[in-house]
């Protein structure tokens, strides 16, 4: 092994002294003890490591940061609740009984009418979407697309992706704790949801999608509070889109994040009157 | 993963993943995205890595793809030339340079090299990872990888003594 050789190697020899024990380093270690001048360049390219390592490992990663992400991992973990079916509903149906084939067929034949007479009306009611955009906000795998802190960058991410990005925010929504977003669809229709992780409010999602999609789009500037597969929702609608917030918390707690107060301008659009000051 | 794992994995991870993020980033916000997304994308499909001590190499490994795709679609992180030494001898520094070395400087030192040098020589002084690991967190040849180590070092050093000439 030549000098060079040895060096190139010894490079990659880390100075807290983890690699001492791979062979991959035995021969240019060796080279070193004989060589003095191999050893004297060796010895200054530890130190300079080992300097550069504590430096390195002196830059401190925030706490706020350990702490937003334990809350993705809560947030992901946090479900519906989902009831268990009735027990007469099981033992209803034998595959053994023709009662039970004669009334499977009377209500397929019930359903059918039912969807005949109902058919002019679009499926986009505002209460589906909810209910869907709440499975979307207990989602426990893809709960994100990307993880972004920053306001600008969300926008333009959801505008590459075709989400809807000209929205007004609550002030509440526009003051930090942003952690994600992610492009979902609705009826071929495409929703920007944004995740956030708030100090007094908890992990809240919010869906903007336009409104002129659903006959029975929430009501304009007027918060609307329900509750949707167990979670707190308000809705409303504003300049043609239409905001659902998810609670991941108690109902009151959006109330409050909703507060006329705790409201104001995001970006260069008008407030919507129950946000205004 | 419960719970409890995921926090001691966060726990563990959190400080070199982020130390990673900066080098590359550029950005504190930018590493702290970095660092969020890993761990989501490990909430996601870290289940499905059934060697658990390859639990912090696939994290590594997915903030590094994690960075080279946003920095392919948004293309905001411009190169910044260094001037290539001529010869691989050992440049030295001073004593009085190398006192004025700190967190900060290594970082601002290790922001201005290519990413080609940026990334191996950040996992090589977080000492989290032997070459090899490096090799397979950035996906390249163990013999790149240390070619990259040490012309990185060498251009480090260059970027401290130039600091010192001004």
């Amino acid at each position: 092994m030549s000098r060079e050789e040895a060096r190139l190697i010894l490079q990659s020899y880390r100075p807290g002294g983890q690699d001492a024990a791979d062979p991959q380093f035995a021969g240019a270690l060796a080279l070193a003890k004989q060589d003095a001048e191999l050893g004297a360049w060796f010895a200054q390219q530890q130190k300079f490591d080992a300097k550069i390592t504590r430096e390195i490992r002196s830059v401190p990663a925030s706490l706020d940061l350990k702490a937003k992400i334990l809350t993705l991992e809560k947030l992901k973990k946090q479900k519906i609740v989902e009831l268990p079916a009735p027990a007469w509903w099981r033992n209803l149906f034998s595959f053994n009984s023709p009662v039970s084939w004669a009334m499977a067929a009377a209500i397929v034949v019930l359903l059918s009418l039912a969807v005949f007479w109902k058919q002019p009306e679009s499926a986009a009611h505002f209460v589906d979407y909810s209910a869907q955009m709440v499975s979307a906000a207990v989602n426990d795998t893809n709960h994100v697309d990307v993880a972004i802190s920053d306001m600008k960058q969300v926008v333009a991410w959801l505008g590459d992706h075709q989400g809807e990005n000209k929205f007004v925010l609550p002030v509440a929504l526009n003051n930090g704790g942003l952690m994600g977003c992610r492009v979902l669809a609705w009826h071929g229709q495409k929703v920007s949801m944004l995740c956030y992780g708030l100090k007094d409010s908890g992990h809240v999602d919010l869906f903007v999608a336009e409104a002129n999609y659903f006959p029975d789009a929430p009501p304009v500037d007027q918060p609307q509070f329900a509750s949707s597969g167990g979670m707190p929702t308000a809705s409303w609608s504003h300049d043609g889109i239409a905001y659902l917030i998810v609670g991941h918390s108690a109902a009151a707690d959006l109330r409050k994040l909703l507060q006329p107060q705790t409201t104001a301008r995001a970006e260069m659009r008008l407030f919507p009157p129950f946000f205004c000051l | 993963m419960d719970e409890l794992s995921f926090e001691n994995l966060v726990n563990a991870h959190y400080e070199p993943l982020y130390r990673f993020a900066l080098s590359l980033a550029r950005s504190e916000a930018d590493a702290g995205d970095l660092v969020q997304q890993t761990f989501c994308r490990w909430a996601a499909k870290g289940d499905q890595l059934r060697d658990s001590s390859k639990a912090k190499s696939w994290l590594f490994t997915t903030l590094h793809r994690e960075f080279l795709g946003r920095r392919r679609h948004e293309d905001k992180f411009p190169k910044v030339e260094i001037s290539l030494v001529e010869e691989s001898e050992l440049t030295a520094i001073s004593p009085s340079a190398e006192k004025q070395i700190d967190g900060a400087s290594v970082m601002s030192a290790l922001q201005r090299l290519d990413e080609m040098y940026r990334a191996p020589l950040a996992l090589f002084y977080l000492e989290e990872h032997s070459y090899r690991d490096i090799a397979e967190i950035l996906e390249v040849p163990v013999g790149t990888v240390m070619s990259r180590i040490s012309r990185g070092k060498e251009l480090l050093r260059q970027i401290f003594i130039e600091r010192e000439s001004r």
